[in-house]
């Protein structure tokens, strides 16, 4: 069939049309969502987790017995909505029976039971397993069936956050698919390339390094989803992302540049920007030991009246406008925005160049040889600032510590390195200063994983120990009495040892297609509301019906 | 020549082996860790840590590393991704590889034909303003930066006039009950922006060798001979003159094959095209030493390949440098 101008024109029109492929009915309100992720979900699937982006998917696959609610009051039990519990009661203040919900199913249409309780909670107590969840599941003794549905956990000891660690460490598996695979091979398992759940949504198939799509569960006992196709798009490239938005391709896209996305998405009327607090803090590490070598004390950050003079005389307000523009948050202490403490953290130090430069000169160091940097018995106080490039707006800041610490005498090298290396160098202890950034635990006791002696073992990389910390921060978690008042305490003994300088907590920035309602951003999970998400039926597209 | 053509092959071993071995001696001196994207910025502790490194032999001394590398190698088996875990390596490529194919095969192919034909009408009309006018925009298209006009195609085709997708290489939610019709139409809209960006950004190199081969040709003395003989120009110019072409093309032609599979870095990320060469730089962010090595593995194999086919495409085209 020779290509006539006729018929080039035929295609040619064929190619610039829409696609009309996906064109079915459904209700108004119902619809698809495609959302842009920058990393990608590799095994979103309870004990394989680790990276962020397999945690939002397991949430909308997998539930807990109970979650926070609303204010993420870790401490108040009573706060807690229900998830494959339908109720709970706490027999003494150790003790505490949950009763299943009966509507509740797996995938695969097997009910719920007390023995998916049991299997989950013994997989992710086994440190083998799931050694850092094990870690937060220590005053956990027992957890036993009482009939098909009812588990009994009790504990060690009491404590204020004992509902929290008993509902939110543990997703649910189906024991009937998983109790076979041996625990060393369960991430290779078949199990785990389509995994079965109890959630609003079930798996469809993944695409490595492209996409994941999930199909609406309508058998969820909470009530069906509205957004029957649900497909996460892996795009790591920014600019790809927020193009994909503009034309329409993409709803939704969790990591929006904070410097130039806002504006460019600003340009699209059909787009909005939401802001959720997140549980991220971005933080000046110092190190507590030399550089390369744990065995002995840092030369010069050793000191921690060093520590709280290079803290004052950083500006927070400056890095974070030149960071996030108008969206990041202070913060003084390793406390994030969406923690229900972070009311209680002290104002830290004032950002006081002068301050600073008359503490450190009271601590020995003066300028003796005139060449702008300070010095101390013939050493200058010369740092290196390890900063991965991989994330824009800490390399952003860093070259503005860099002048605001020159203006105090203090000279600062800036280490740019890829994050494979820069991680690698965490890890060792190979830095002086280390830009950092942590997603926390919703638990603001999540704290002494990095910023207790215990934590030198695990991720405490700065090697920061000090006893009269960790008692008040014991005070404040384990006290049965424990409140404000304690964590105000253990909070103001962090700032005045200044392990850190620590400068904000950014937000989730979230670009939205205007056209879905009803919909809640959860810090600690962003997506696990998604099914109540729907589509305003005046502005619904041919791809939702 | 048979004698020739083993000795030209054995030679291709070597260099591909020599290729392999550099590769993966270069990778595991390279500094960074391949465990930091599997843990993101989550507090990992040495204990978890130590149970990937077991997971992934990154535990294992470097010799040790490497046998277990060769002898999956001879099994055909490249090992499993550590980003992608448990995904083998070969399963990923294989996923990968219809992507940059694709790309890649109808960029080649438009510059090798577009390209060619216009190179021989410049020839033809040499000093014209057709000739200049195509000279200055090849060479214009040729020192523009492929991500950049990527980028501004993008944003005038795609988001400020809607008439073809921004990225991807088909629609997320293209129903799996699409025909296939449907499904090839999908494919070409989104196939459209990233073949003229780079087809636009590499043209002028074939054009241009096309244009001087075909000169160099027109003086040659059969050239003449068919003209004083009266033959048509058409016939003198396709059937004499441009076959001697063909030589200069196709050396041309093999130094172009393996972008068949390597891909192009920027254009892929510019487009989020699934294909082998983001999956390249996505292992090389990741330090995720089997797909990386799987990757340069089948570009090396084209390379020398492609090398090893344009010595015999010499040979069968031009006696003159046919082994005895």
């Amino acid at each position: 069939m020779p290509l006539t101008a006729p018929r080039l024109l035929a295609l040619g029109l064929a190619l610039l049309l829409p696609s009309a492929a996906t064109a079915r009915q459904r209700a108004p309100d119902h619809g698809a969502i495609v959302i842009l992720l920058g990393q990608e979900p590799t095994t979103p699937v309870p004990t394989l987790l680790g990276a962020k982006a397999n945690g939002d998917v397991s949430d909308l696959l997998f539930l807990r017995l109970a979650r926070p609610g609303g204010g993420l009051v870790t401490t108040d039990e009573k706060s807690f909505e229900p998830q494959l519990a339908r109720s709970w009661k706490r027999r003494d203040s150790l003790t505490i029976a949950f009763e299943l919900d009966p509507r509740a199913k797996w995938h695969d249409g097997t009910p719920v039971t007390a023995r998916d309780v049991l299997f989950s909670f013994a997989r992710m107590r086994d440190s083998l397993i799931d050694p850092a969840r094990a870690l937060l599941l220590r005053h956990l003794a027992t957890v036993t069936a009482e009939g098909d549905r009812r588990v009994v956990l009790r504990f060690r000891r009491a404590y204020p956050e004992q509902f929290y660690d008993a509902t939110w460490h543990v997703q649910l598996l189906p024991a009937h698919l998983v109790d076979t695979i041996p625990p060393e091979r369960f991430a290779a398992s078949a199990f785990v390339r389509a995994p079965v759940g109890s959630g609003p949504y079930r798996w469809v198939r993944r695409d490595p390094g492209q996409k994941l799509e999930l199909a609406a569960n309508p058998d969820f006992f909470l009530g069906a989803p509205r957004l029957d196709r649900v497909v996460f798009l892996v795009v790591r490239d920014p600019e790809a992302a927020l193009n994909l938005l503009l034309d329409g391709s993409a709803d939704a896209y969790e990591a929006v540049p904070p410097g130039s996305g806002p504006p460019r998405l600003a340009a699209n009327p059909a787009l909005r920007i939401l802001t959720a607090p997140s549980f991220g803090v971005v933080y000046l590490l110092f190190n507590q030991r030399a550089s390369g070598d744990r065995t002995r004390p840092h030369p010069i950050l050793g000191d921690a009246g060093v520590r709280r003079a290079l803290s004052m005389a950083i500006d927070r307000a400056t890095l974070i406008r030149s960071a996030y523009g108008p969206y990041g948050l202070a913060t003084s202490a390793p406390v994030a925005q969406a923690h229900w403490t972070h009311r209680l953290v002290p104002k830290g130090p004032a950002y006081d160049p002068g301050a600073a430069r008359a503490l450190l000169q009271r601590l020995g160091w003066s300028d003796h040889d005139g060449d702008g940097v300070l010095d101390k018995d013939g050493a200058p106080l010369a740092l290196r600032l390890n900063v991965p490039t991989t994330s824009a707006p800490r390399v952003t800041m860093a070259t503005q510590v860099q002048e605001q610490l020159r203006r105090i005498g203090v000279r600062l090298e800036l280490v740019r390195l890829d994050g494979p290396v820069w991680f690698q160098r965490r890890q060792r202890g190979e830095f002086d200063l280390d830009f950092s950034a942590a997603v926390m635990d919703p638990s603001p006791s999540g704290i002494v994983q990095s910023w207790t002696c215990a934590g030198r073992a695990g991720s405490n990389y700065a090697q920061y120990c000090d006893p009269a910390v960790d008692a008040s921060l014991e005070k404040a978690i384990f006290d049965p009495r424990g409140g404000e008042r304690d964590w105000r305490a253990a909070y103001a003994a962090l700032q005045q040892d200044a392990p850190a300088a620590f400068i904000a907590s950014p937000p989730t920035l979230f670009a939205l297609q205007r056209r879905y309602r009803d919909v809640n951003l959860r810090p600690e999970s962003l997506y696990s509301d998604l099914w109540r998400w729907s589509v305003d039926p005046a502005r619904r597209l041919p791809r939702d019906r | 020549m048979s004698r020739w053509l083993l000795r030209r092959s054995l030679q291709a071993v070597v260099t591909f082996a020599i290729a392999m071995l550099l590769l993966f001696v270069l990778l595991r001196v390279t500094p960074g860790d391949p465990l930091s994207r599997l843990t993101g910025e989550r507090a990992v502790s040495e204990r978890e840590l130590a149970q990937l490194r077991t997971r992934f032999g990154l535990n294992q001394p470097l010799g040790a590393q490497l046998r277990a590398f060769l002898g999956g190698v001879t099994r055909g088996d490249l090992g499993v991704s550590i980003e992608h875990y448990p995904e083998p390596v070969t399963r990923l490529i294989a996923a990968r590889l219809p992507a940059t194919l694709l790309l890649g095969g109808t960029v080649l192919l438009l510059n090798f034909t577009l390209g060619a034909w216009l190179g021989v009408r410049q020839a033809v009309r040499r000093g014209s303003r057709f000739d200049r006018w195509l000279t200055r925009l090849a060479l214009a298209a040729y020192a523009t930066p492929s991500f950049w006009l990527g980028l501004v195609l993008v944003a005038f085709v795609s988001i400020r006039w809607h008439l073809l997708p921004a990225a991807q290489l088909n629609d997320p939610l293209l129903s799996p009950d699409a025909g296939p019709v449907a499904r090839a139409i999908d494919m070409l809209r989104h196939l459209v922006l990233p073949v003229v960006t780079l087809s636009l950004t590499s043209i002028a190199l074939p054009m241009r060798h096309q244009r001087a081969a075909m000169l160099a040709s027109f003086r040659l003395d059969f050239v003449t001979a068919a003209r004083a003989r009266g033959l048509p120009e058409r016939r003198v110019r396709w059937r004499h003159a441009w076959r001697t072409t063909l030589v200069p093309m196709l050396t041309l032609l093999g130094l172009w094959l393996p972008i068949l599979v390597s891909g192009s870095v920027f254009v892929e990320s510019v487009f989020n095209w699934p294909g082998l060469g983001s999956l390249a730089a996505e292992a090389i962010a990741a330090r995720d030493y089997p797909v990386l090595l799987g990757t340069a593995m089948l570009v090396s194999f084209v390379v020398v390949l492609a090398g090893l086919l344009a010595d015999l495409g010499y040979a069968l085209l031009d006696p003159r440098v046919r082994p005895a």
